[in-house]
């Protein structure tokens, strides 16, 4: 069982999530934005998270170390007396700490004055203005400051030089940013901003829960494509026990020797090349070849080794184990991703109860986005 | 096969039904014609997007409202006159859904014959629930408006033959032709 095998070699034809991708994209290229904004995208959700506080304050201290080592960088155009790099290093410091505590201030009035007081629109909030990531480059600025303003008789004067102009450069893009937070936060006052920010939060999840479904469903139709053209045939009982035989052996497990595996795992993808392999090696001519169905996203507690198996005879280890490295399996998301769309359920079953129907309006109008997007992707049929 | 058949709309029906009586028993019209035009627009989407599930999750909205509005309207009084306008409405939106929206449909030729029978099929299936719902409860004046509207379907499906028939009629003459027809 391979658990998270790096995506890189699995980007070929042999593997089925490749091939689910490239149909999805063929057929339902409004899911997908441009690569060049669907990376942007990824990265800006990923440095607005709150938990990426480390990745902003090394992101700092590597400037400021850099510049220092590179010396004759590009900063080294201006030219300041060591004197005057002294007292600026002691200035900045304070000036970004007066910066901040008004920040803080004007932020705190205006976060109160929102339109729509709740702690998802907050949390919103927070991730589109970049609040989190403005206010770690913002302390970590101070800090990295105050380190170099204390270690100032340390640094060799060249190095140092460098370092300030970029502590300064960095001060500057701290006000840049706090000037974009100041606009960001006012637009919220308006509630019709916040409405259009949940509608394409909403649109931006129901995309991502609609990729999903339709891996499932179009990794079930190429694995069984694929399986029928490997000549296996889907288990049938009746058939299976082929009680026109006389002498049908059965095989009586006890329950302490199965093996009973509590760890739910999803399969994240199917290595069909592997698999064709074994159903070469199990073809004898008289034996029927039985298959599992199987598709990306499955929930399995099971160790995926007999997906595929002989009418007669059991398979030999060498077989199990190239069925279960053919299989990569991943930790299931353990975090709902619905959280946008079960906002919009409650507020509406809220807004309906004080009969606020232009607030209903705005709610039904989504809703409706949401049926025209699922029906404009429906399962295309295969050719 | 757990999950597979998960939409990204489920819920939504079931929402919207239980947001029909909140509205209905707070007597609140306006909630009222906003989710029914909801579910009308959901169900001209699903007869242009050939999705005949979302059409039968909707088409019963009509009988829905009307059995939870003539029940309180028999306990307060003051909803009465909701309840009619709210009947009305609905009997007169099955009609406009069989007649306008799948008739639409079924001009511009995009449908299968056995695929446009289904939608139908369902619609009047609806309408007849509609009636049988407004009759169970002996409610005679609205049965009688809303046979009105379910008659005028079928004058419409063969109004170019009454049409043609009175062309004649007025032409005077060609016997043949009338008794064909």
């Amino acid at each position: 069982m391979r658990i998270q095998n790096n995506w890189l070699f699995r980007h070929n034809d042999n593997w089925l999530r490749h091939r689910v991708y490239k149909k999805l994209i063929q057929e339902h290229k409004d899911l997908f934005s441009t690569s060049r904004n669907e990376y942007l995208n990824i990265t800006k959700h990923y440095i607005s998270d709150k938990k990426r506080w480390w990745l902003v304050m090394f992101g700092v201290a590597a400037i400021l170390v850099l510049a220092g080592l590179l010396n004759k960088g590009p900063l080294g155009f201006i030219k300041i007396s060591p004197e005057t790099v002294k007292l600026i290093i002691d200035q900045r410091t304070s000036n970004i700490a007066t910066i901040i505590s008004i920040t803080l201030v004007v932020v705190g009035f205006l976060i109160n004055n929102l339109a729509i007081k709740e702690p998802y629109a907050y949390q919103l909030l927070f991730k589109h203005s970049y609040l989190y990531t403005v206010l770690y480059l913002t302390l970590s600025t101070i800090g990295c400051l105050m380190m170099l303003s204390l270690l100032r008789d340390y640094i060799p004067m060249v190095n140092l030089m460098d370092m300030v102009i970029a502590g300064t450069y960095l001060v500057l893009i701290i006000l840049f940013c706090i000037g974009l937070l100041f606009t960001t936060i006012l637009r919220f006052a308006n509630t019709k901003e916040i409405q259009d920010l949940l509608h394409s939060e909403l649109m931006i999840e129901a995309k991502m829960e609609l990729k999903s479904i339709l891996i499932k469903k179009y990794s079930q139709i190429e694995f069984l494509k694929f399986m029928d053209n490997q000549g296996t045939k889907e288990y049938n009982w009746l058939e299976a026990m082929n009680l026109s035989a006389i002498d049908v052996t059965t095989e009586e497990k006890d329950d302490s020797t199965v093996q009973r595996n509590e760890i739910v795992y999803t399969v994240k993808d199917i290595d069909l090349n592997n698999i064709g392999r074994v159903i070469n090696l199990l073809k004898n001519g008289k034996d029927t070849i039985y298959r599992q169905q199987l598709f990306l996203g499955m929930t399995t507690s099971n160790s995926l080794d007999e997906y595929v198996w002989t009418s007669n005879s059991s398979l030999d280890s060498s077989s199990k184990r190239m069925l279960k490295n053919s299989v990569v399996l991943t930790a299931p998301r353990d975090k709902s991703v619905a959280v946008t769309r079960k906002y919009f359920d409650e507020k509406f079953e809220e807004w309906v109860k004080d009969g606020k129907t232009k607030s209903v309006q705005f709610v039904l109008d989504s809703y409706l986005e949401l049926y025209k997007m699922e029906l404009e992707n429906k399962v295309k049929q295969y050719g | 096969m757990a999950n597979s058949n998960y939409n990204i709309t489920d819920g939504i029906n079931t929402n919207i039904r239980r947001a029909i009586q909140v509205a209905i028993d707070k007597g609140n019209r306006d909630t009222y014609y906003a989710l029914y035009a909801f579910g009308r627009r959901v169900i001209q989407l699903s007869i242009q997007k050939h999705s005949l599930a979302d059409f039968q999750q909707y088409i019963f909205l009509s009988s829905l409202s009307y059995v939870h509005s003539y029940r309180l309207a028999q306990q307060k009084k003051e909803l009465q006159d909701f309840h009619v306008q709210l009947a009305e409405y609905s009997a007169l939106s099955l009609k406009e859904i069989i007649w306008m929206d799948l008739g639409f449909f079924e001009k511009s030729k995009k449908f299968e014959r056995a695929e446009l029978n289904a939608f139908y099929y369902w619609a009047y299936y609806g309408f007849s629930d509609f009636l049988v719902n407004v009759i169970t409860n002996q409610d005679f004046k609205l049965f009688s408006y809303a046979l009105d509207e379910f008659e005028q379907i079928s004058y419409k499906s063969n109004s170019e033959l009454r049409f043609q028939l009175q062309q004649l009629k007025r032409d005077e003459g060609n016997k043949e032709a009338i008794q064909s027809l």
